[in-house]
């Protein structure tokens, strides 16, 4: 097998950083993504084969990755694209699935960046094509260059769907409606009294704002979608207003016609390979999700294993980006790499980057927080379980029985959580079906223990694995 | 029959696309670009229908965009469960949807 210093999984800002610091430091490191290209879900580079003539709207998070892309293409780390971890052990030993067959590396450090995925929220139609993430529709539009849709209907909290929809706009598309589900939208005296200081975020903030203001796009706080019509696909979107708690305010129903409709609620840390390694995770209540606990040098409960970005806490890109050159610098001094003054200098430096960048991620995740409203969106018919379609009143009825209100007690009893996507979509509604019907406060919920693989491989590439 | 208006969803004001590959896609040849995802490439040629998932023959199409919640999957060469928004086009690629 393979060995190597340092392994870095995900090539985001939190994977491009660590890799830059480690190269820098003299370590031999290897940086593995899914995807093709460097760049992650957030810096969205095109693919290898376009090539961008003019700078547009679009382009903004692109340019931005785009330096930091070509420095770690520089750098001389190992890049293994189109790559699947699919199991992780103790050791640092990866189980690595490329090019249609299996493979281990050991990395004697491992730097874990895997990132986010989107809050998954359930409603009756979610199912329905033309329904999807906001992160899916500005994926088509940034890095594919294709529309996702004519009339789309944004939803979600905070400010993230402003800059989608301000891209789709430009784009050409028709912005139908934006439903914003606080009740203090992102644009507002409250948050920019918050936001003092991090001007270059209000800055950023403003232009979408004014830029969705002079399109005239309707933009509605306290609102939300509440159902997902359409015969094959999404024809209309049935939206109401919401309480403070986002309940819905019964009677406030209307329906607008639309293909698209983008749902943008916050981020999850993918914490599937720190839960398959039995790092100690913790409850962030204001997250409402799992993260991977670490200290200050982003090491992670487990010696040797370090992690970067939203998979240790939603933070945001400035944050990921400064917690993986700290875990590079870790990493590294720790197998004897590095550690000039130079690099003391340099690590003074991240730190004051990434405290700031940590003050404006809590005042975006005060922004972000979700109400308990969300879950009661769902009716019974409702399908919480994409993938083995068990509906929400199904789940219900499994909680309790046999006195067993677990995730696992529910995925044995349903089959929820069972399919290829491992849980990923259903467990985080699962938890508030559970807390609803309990009582039991979220943070008692327990995430269900990770298998590998932790994404499907195909049966033949495990069993030639096991030989 | 849902309208099917070829490459104009494509934004092709600022981008130069790779070259041009065909696709087959349920018999039909459609034009996608290299470097294009196939969900791009279905979305581009108005498709947004990938599979009637059982039971209840519920229609999916893209949701996540990012390789995680496995809807939008497609038969591509004999494969089954391929994930359209990761897997990307090549010359000659057999695509069987389920979207009809």
């Amino acid at each position: 097998m393979r060995e190597v210093e340092i392994a870095i999984v995900g090539a985001g800002p939190g994977g491009l950083g660590a890799a830059l610091e480690a190269s820098e430091a003299g370590a031999e490191a290897v940086l593995i993504d899914e995807y093709p290209t460097l760049g992650g879900q957030f810096y969205k580079q095109v693919p290898a084969a376009f090539r961008v003539k003019k700078l547009d709207a679009e382009s903004e998070q692109y340019v931005e990755g785009l330096e930091l892309v070509e420095r770690v293409k520089r750098s001389g780390v190992e890049f293994l694209p189109s790559t699947l971890v699919w199991s992780v052990f103790r050791d640092g030993t990866l189980g690595l699935y490329r090019e249609e067959r299996t493979e281990e590396l050991r990395g004697r450090k491992l730097i874990l960046a895997p990132g986010a995925q989107e809050v998954p929220v359930a409603f009756p139609g979610w199912t329905l094509p033309g329904v999807m993430m906001g992160g899916a529709a500005q994926s088509l539009l940034v890095t594919q260059r294709v529309l996702p849709g004519r009339r789309v209907v944004m939803a979600g909290v905070g400010p993230l769907q402003l800059k989608v929809a301000s891209q789709l706009l430009e784009a050409g598309a028709s912005v139908v409606e934006i439903l914003e589900a606080s009740s203090t939208p992102p644009v507002s005296m409250e948050n920019a009294l918050r936001s003092l200081g991090h001007w270059g975020k209000m800055r950023e903030g403003l232009k979408y704002w004014l830029k969705l203001k002079s399109s005239r796009t309707p933009y509605h706080h306290r609102h939300v979608p509440v159902g997902a019509l359409g015969k094959k696909q999404l024809e209309a979107v049935v939206v109401a207003q919401v309480n403070d708690d986002w309940q819905m305010v019964p009677g406030t129903e209307r329906t607008l016609e639309a293909d698209t409709l983008c749902l943008s609620y916050g981020f999850l840390p993918s914490v599937q390979l720190t839960r398959l390694l039995g790092c100690r995770l913790d409850y962030d209540g204001r997250a409402g999700a799992w993260m991977t606990w670490h200290d200050a040098d982003q090491q992670t409960s487990l010696p040797g294993v370090y992690v970067a970005g939203e998979v240790g806490g939603i933070g945001g890109a400035d944050v990921a980006l400064e917690e993986g050159r700290i875990a590079g610098i870790a990493a590294a001094r720790v197998l004897g790499k590095g550690g000039a003054d130079r690099k003391r200098r340099q690590e003074q430096g991240t730190r004051k980057r990434l405290a700031r960048a940590r003050e404006f991620a809590d005042v975006a995740a005060g922004m972000m927080q979700l109400k308990p409203g969300l879950i009661d969106l769902t009716t019974g018919d409702t399908i919480i379980c994409r993938c083995e379609h068990v509906t929400a009143g199904q789940v219900t009825e499994a909680i309790g029985f046999e006195g067993d209100s677990t995730l696992r007690g529910v995925k044995i009893h349903t089959r929820a959580g069972t399919g290829p996507c491992q849980g990923r979509m259903c467990s985080f509604l699962i938890s508030r079906l559970i807390a609803k019907k309990t009582g039991m406060p979220l943070e008692a919920i327990k995430p269900d223990t990770a298998q590998a693989p932790i994404k499907p491989i195909p049966l033949r590439a495990l069993v030639a694995h096991g030989q | 029959m849902e309208s099917r208006k070829d490459t104009s969803l494509r934004l092709d004001g600022n981008v130069e696309r790779g070259r041009p590959v065909q696709i087959t896609v349920d018999g039909e040849t459609i034009q996608a670009y290299e470097g294009e995802s196939l969900a791009a490439a279905l979305m581009a040629s108005g498709r947004r229908v990938f599979r009637h998932a059982d039971p209840g023959g519920h229609p999916r199409g893209v949701f996540c965009g990012m390789g995680i919640c496995y809807d939008c999957l497609v038969t591509v060469a004999g494969q089954d469960h391929v994930r359209a928004c990761m897997a990307l086009v090549r010359e000659g690629m057999q695509v069987t949807t389920r979207g009809e």
